[in-house]
């Protein structure tokens, strides 16, 4: 796994480098480098390139990329090359922030690996506690403070958790290897009894899991931290975290296909009441960043959908629509970003952009159909995908998943009754910077992978 | 690069260029490219003839793109040029040029000219893709295109109002027919398991599929057809289409969009062939479209209402000639008609033109003094339609008539008498247009120019065609063997069509009937518009009355269709929009706020809550996964 390698010492040269610079100068470079990761990454996982030989010393197994994990590894990659690109630098010297970022993308990318307990562990906290730091990093902002507390005591409640839960598993199966616990599992199928250890220890891990995915009843920290954190870090957490946590969980699960009938049974209420709960909270949102906080929830309602069937090595349907909602999330983030103002965080901020820009208009009109699941966009594609994959084994779920769909259209919307929207002649003002490049690139991608879903076969 | 790629792509960019920088162009660039767009690809299909002529097996393939794969069932984007879709193609992109060519001058003074050649373009691109598909999907593509098209076209000058209406009467009545289409394509894919004319067509062929299920499709796509080409109950749209230029009238309203209810036939000739009932409805359908528009056409006094009805009467007899199962007949049909009916409505823009914008021929009169050469070439359309000997009309009508003759002596009556109203109506039209005083009150007749030579060529041009059009499929008794036509066709037809030859003695009576008619008609109108002199009935009693309102069929289905159904809305507005759905709407609205409230209570910010509820949950789920293990 060369990209961990250059993503960290990536990282390590910017932060020395740019020591007494400021961040904006250096942005490009960082770019470069997640590009660099990404392009390694996806170059490995097409055979094109082979570094295992440098990987001896990783005792056997422990990190472990299958081709799915390694295309999802390099979509996450991409995704925090797209965030630090789009998103305004802090003005600032050093680059503390994006150096952590990276750092914290170090722990998404070994999440997406781990084939061990351990790994998952440290793979959670190295994401985790640059996070922790970075929800605060406007240290002015009491706000960015709070959020930052917040998320670190109820991320170490999480992180306790599932330690205990991780040191269940032990007890029950006497390994940490996700396919030694499988050939446990297997014997225990065969008698026909699971040991109340494995399952209670199942229980826990997944409950750490859902903690960082943010699936209802562990989701209260997420409005609230995204609320409070940076419009960047909040993006950050809403995409890089929630693509690493479920690709690691379904990577997991794989460990449990024996148990699958019996986790299914308490996963369904939990994928349930999040689809719900999170697009019904959603519509009640004033703010747009929390109505986008409350949509990742809901979001991570309908991908817990998937991880109830057996999960085989090759979850292409998760890594598409984790695709597809990164791309969405992170063109509304910045939209956001760049339009709210400290009075006004409402979907009033989007008042005639179509006019004033109609760049911006245009990408704010893919994103939502993407994240709405619309078709012509890569979000059709990969909503489709993903409740026809769920359907056999959660019937009724997929069902109120569909319900929950069409109540995020009308949140969703909001902004398209006043993007049309002007009192007098405005002037078009768009300047066209190297931003508009990646946003044009990633807006064309939505609608490219939605017309043409041939290309995705390519991809995985 | 593959052919049919060029024949479809060129139309394609002349689409592209005219609709996107054709205004920005300087003026007079944009309807030259949207002309010599439409001419390349006739003469690249010229180039295709004798790869065909030369091996009758011959076809020209090209896959495209497939769409997408379900269950086996693969819809692709499939093309080809056999010998049915070649000869239909060269109909499309030759008159398709004259009446390019023709739009250049007729167009000349519109700001938007851009705007219609990209649309015209755009048509013949869609029509094209309609004859070349090698399924029904790539058929269906083509046939809501041509309607899409239709729509824009119609409604061109969009700015009157009830323009917009006629285009938006013609599209709603085109999707009524399109229903029945795509239910027949429905159950082709149900019991065949394809769209592919190569799988379908031979396997109907082959006898899968009991009569019941062929008659069902056939029906149902005749249904489709019937909106497309005007057919009772579906017409009424065709003559209120007029509002669209002249030229649109002439390309699609005449020679192109409405036949291609007839090659959708002529292409599943092998379940028509299966399907007798469904020959028998095609038959009677068509008998009485003939009947009805000929019999209108008798008293209408708007150039371009005139030629309208006469259209929807000569698709009824190309109809008739289906339904009898002479589908080489109804395709040379299809072919003069092409020829003379796109000369007789160029002809008549032409006189509007001249005439500066009108079209009530109540106004005309005795313009072929004025106007010499759009006299002589809508003289020679009028003969070609009526009938007269040697023309090309004769021959297809006369083959039609003699095929229906073999079939069934009733209906043969009927549609004598339906080729004796149209010489009627045409020599009335030509008389009161181009003889006798002028009738003008609001402009004079010096102002009546003749126009110039980018109209004028191609009434020429479809003047020779409508003159020497019959040899493409001289009759029997003449050659002593089969048409051109005929035999080009018969390879296409997997049930071998067994013309009916005659003997000499009947042969001769039926082309005496024929030129009875012809006579009948002219001496009658010429007694009436020029011995007489009687200028054009303003009809106000009896069954003129009645004709002059087109048998009050527009009415009636305002009453017995368009009312009951704007009723239904109402209730429906009431009872499911205001009552149900406004309801629904605003009782979610005091739940949301109950959900808001609650969720502020346990979303408070306080970190010992948050995790007060995730101790309670984890509690929860061990609790009752232990409870239940």
């Amino acid at each position: 796994m060369i990209a961990i390698a250059i993503v960290f010492f990536g990282a390590l040269a910017l932060l020395f480098i740019g020591l007494n610079k400021e961040e904006k100068s250096l942005k490009l470079a960082a770019a470069s480098i997640l590009g660099l990761a990404g392009i390694s990454i996806f170059a490995e996982s097409k055979g094109i390139i082979n570094v295992d030989a440098f990987f001896t010393w990783v005792p056997a197994g422990m990190i472990t990329f299958n081709p799915t994990a390694q295309v999802i590894a390099a979509i996450l990659t991409v995704m925090a090359m797209i965030i630090i690109n789009l998103m305004p630098a802090v003005s600032r010297k050093g680059m503390d922030v994006i150096a952590l970022m990276m750092f914290s993308l170090c722990g998404g990318l070994l999440m997406i690996g781990a084939q061990h307990l351990v790994v998952l562990f440290l793979g959670i906290e190295i994401l985790s506690i640059p996070l922790f730091v970075l929800a605060g990093s406007e240290k002015d902002d009491i706000y960015g403070n709070e959020a930052s507390l917040k998320y670190f005591l109820m991320g170490a409640f999480s992180t306790a958790i599932f330690l205990l839960g991780a040191t269940f598993l032990y007890g029950g199966s006497g390994t940490m290897y996700y396919h030694e616990i499988l050939l446990r599992l297997s014997f225990a199928e065969h008698f026909g009894e699971f040991p109340i250890l494995m399952q209670t220890g199942l229980v826990l891990v997944s409950v750490g899991l859902l903690f960082k995915v943010s699936a209802v009843p562990f989701h209260f920290w997420s409005p609230d931290v995204y609320e409070g954190s940076p419009n960047r870090i909040a993006a950050f957490m809403a995409i890089i975290v929630k693509i690493a946590g479920f690709a690691a969980f379904a990577q997991l699960l794989t460990a449990f296909v024996p148990m699958q009938t019996w986790y299914s049974n308490w996963m369904l209420p939990i994928s349930a009441i999040t689809v719900l709960a999170g697009n019904i909270m959603a519509l009640a949102q004033q703010s747009y960043k929390r109505m986008l906080a409350y949509s990742s929830i809901s979001h991570a309602g309908y991908l817990l959908l998937f991880l109830l069937q057996p999960i085989q090595e090759n979850f292409q349907v998760l890594g598409v629509y984790l695709l597809s909602y990164g791309l969405g999330t992170a063109v509304l983030f910045y939209l956001f970003d760049k339009y709210a103002t400290s009075q006004d965080k409402t979907v009033g901020i989007f008042t005639g952009i179509a006019y004033t820009n109609r760049f911006d208009a245009m990408a704010l009109i893919v994103a939502t159909l993407t994240v709405a699941g619309i078709p012509s966009t890569i979000g059709f594609i990969a909503k489709y995908q993903l409740f026809t994959a769920a359907f056999p084994t959660a019937m009724w779920g997929v069902l109120l998943a569909l319900v929950g769909s069409a109540i995020s259209i009308s949140y969703y919307f909001k902004p398209f009754r006043v993007l049309f929207k002007t009192e007098s002649d405005v002037q078009p003002s768009i300047h066209f910077t190297w931003k508009y490049v990646c946003l044009l690139g990633v807006t064309l991608s939505m609608v490219i992978l939605g017309l043409f879903p041939v290309l995705l076969n390519w991809i995985f | 690069m593959n052919p049919i790629a060029l024949i479809l792509l060129f139309p394609l960019l002349g689409f592209a260029l005219n609709g996107t920088i054709g205004h920005k162009l300087p003026k007079g660039i944009a309807p030259w490219i949207g002309t010599l767009f439409i001419f390349l690809p006739f003469v690249i299909t010229l180039g295709q003839w004798d790869i065909l002529s030369n091996d009758v097996e011959a076809t020209i393939k090209w896959d495209a793109y497939t769409f997408f794969n379900l269950d086996g069932i693969i819809f692709k984007a499939a093309f080809t040029l056999d010998r049915l879709s070649i000869w239909m193609t060269l109909i499309i992109t030759g008159i398709g040029t004259l009446i390019h060519l023709y739009s250049i001058s007729y167009m000349d003074h519109d700001p938007n000219a851009a705007k219609f050649f990209s649309f015209l373009n755009f048509f013949v691109f869609n029509m094209l893709l309609l004859v070349l598909g090698a399924n029904f999907l790539m058929l269906f593509f083509g046939w809501e295109g041509v309607g899409l098209c239709s729509y824009l076209l119609i409604g061109f000058w969009y700015q009157n109002a009830s323009y917009g209406k006629a285009a938006r009467k013609a599209f709603i009545m085109n999707r009524i027919g399109d229903l029945g289409l795509l239910l027949g394509m429905f159950l082709i894919i149900k019991n065949y398991g394809s769209l592919e004319y190569s799988d379908v067509l031979p396997a109907i062929a082959q006898g899968t599929g009991g009569s019941v299920l062929l008659t069902s499709i056939a029906i149902l796509l005749f249904i489709g057809a019937m909106g497309k080409s005007a057919q009772i109950p579906l017409f009424t749209w065709l003559p209120d289409a007029m509002a669209g230029p002249t030229p649109v009238s002439a390309l699609i309203h005449a020679a192109t969009m409405v036949t291609a209810g007839i090659y959708l036939v002529i292409r599943c000739e092998a379940l028509y062939a299966l399907a007798p009932i469904a020959n028998e409805f095609i038959l009677w359908i068509g008998l009485a479209t003939a009947l009805i528009g000929a019999l209108i056409g008798l008293r209408q006094n708007d150039i371009k209402k005139v030629l309208a009805y006469s259209t929807v009467s000569q698709l009824g007899f190309m109809f008739v000639a289906l339904g009898v199962g002479a589908y080489t007949t109804a395709l040379f049909h299809v072919t003069t008609h092409a020829f003379f009916k796109a000369l007789l409505f160029l002809g008549a823009g032409s006189v509007i033109h001249g005439v500066h914008d009108r079209q009530d021929i109540t106004q005309m009169g005795g313009l072929k003094k004025m106007m010499p050469l759009t006299y002589i070439t809508f003289l020679i359309g009028t003969l070609a339609i009526s009938g007269f000997p040697l023309l090309s009309g004769f021959f297809s009508k006369d083959e039609i008539l003699a095929s229906v003759f073999h079939h069934n002596i009733v209906a043969y009556i009927v549609l004598v008498i339906a080729a004796l109203l149209t010489a009627t109506y045409m020599f009335r039209l030509l008389f009161l247009t181009f003889h006798g005083e002028f009738r003008g009150t609001d402009y004079a007749l010096k102002d009546v120019h003749e126009s110039n030579w980018k109209m004028t060529t191609p009434l020429v041009v479809l003047a020779v065609l409508s003159i020497l059009g019959g040899v493409l499929n001289l009759p029997h008794y003449l050659l002593h063997t089969d048409g051109f036509l005929a035999s080009w066709l018969r390879p296409t037809f997997l049930i071998f069509e067994n013309p009916a030859h005659t003997d000499i003695t009947t042969e001769i009576i039926l082309i005496g009937v024929a030129i009875s008619i012809f006579l009948f008609g002219f001496i009658y109108s010429r007694s009436r518009y020029i011995t007489k002199n009687m200028s054009p009935e303003q009809s106000t009693a009896g069954i003129e009355k009645v004709l002059s309102n087109k048998f009050y069929i527009d009415e009636f289905y305002q009453k017995a269709i368009v009312r009951p159904i704007e009723f239904l809305g109402d209730i429906l507005f009431a009872l499911v929009d205001t009552l149900l759905l406004y309801g629904l709407t605003f009782s979610v609205h005091p739940i949301l706020r109950f959900i808001g409230r609650f969720n502020r209570k346990i979303q408070n910010g306080n970190i010992e809550y948050y995790l007060l509820y995730m101790v309670g949950a984890i509690a929860l789920l061990l609790g009752l996964n232990l409870l239940f293990a």
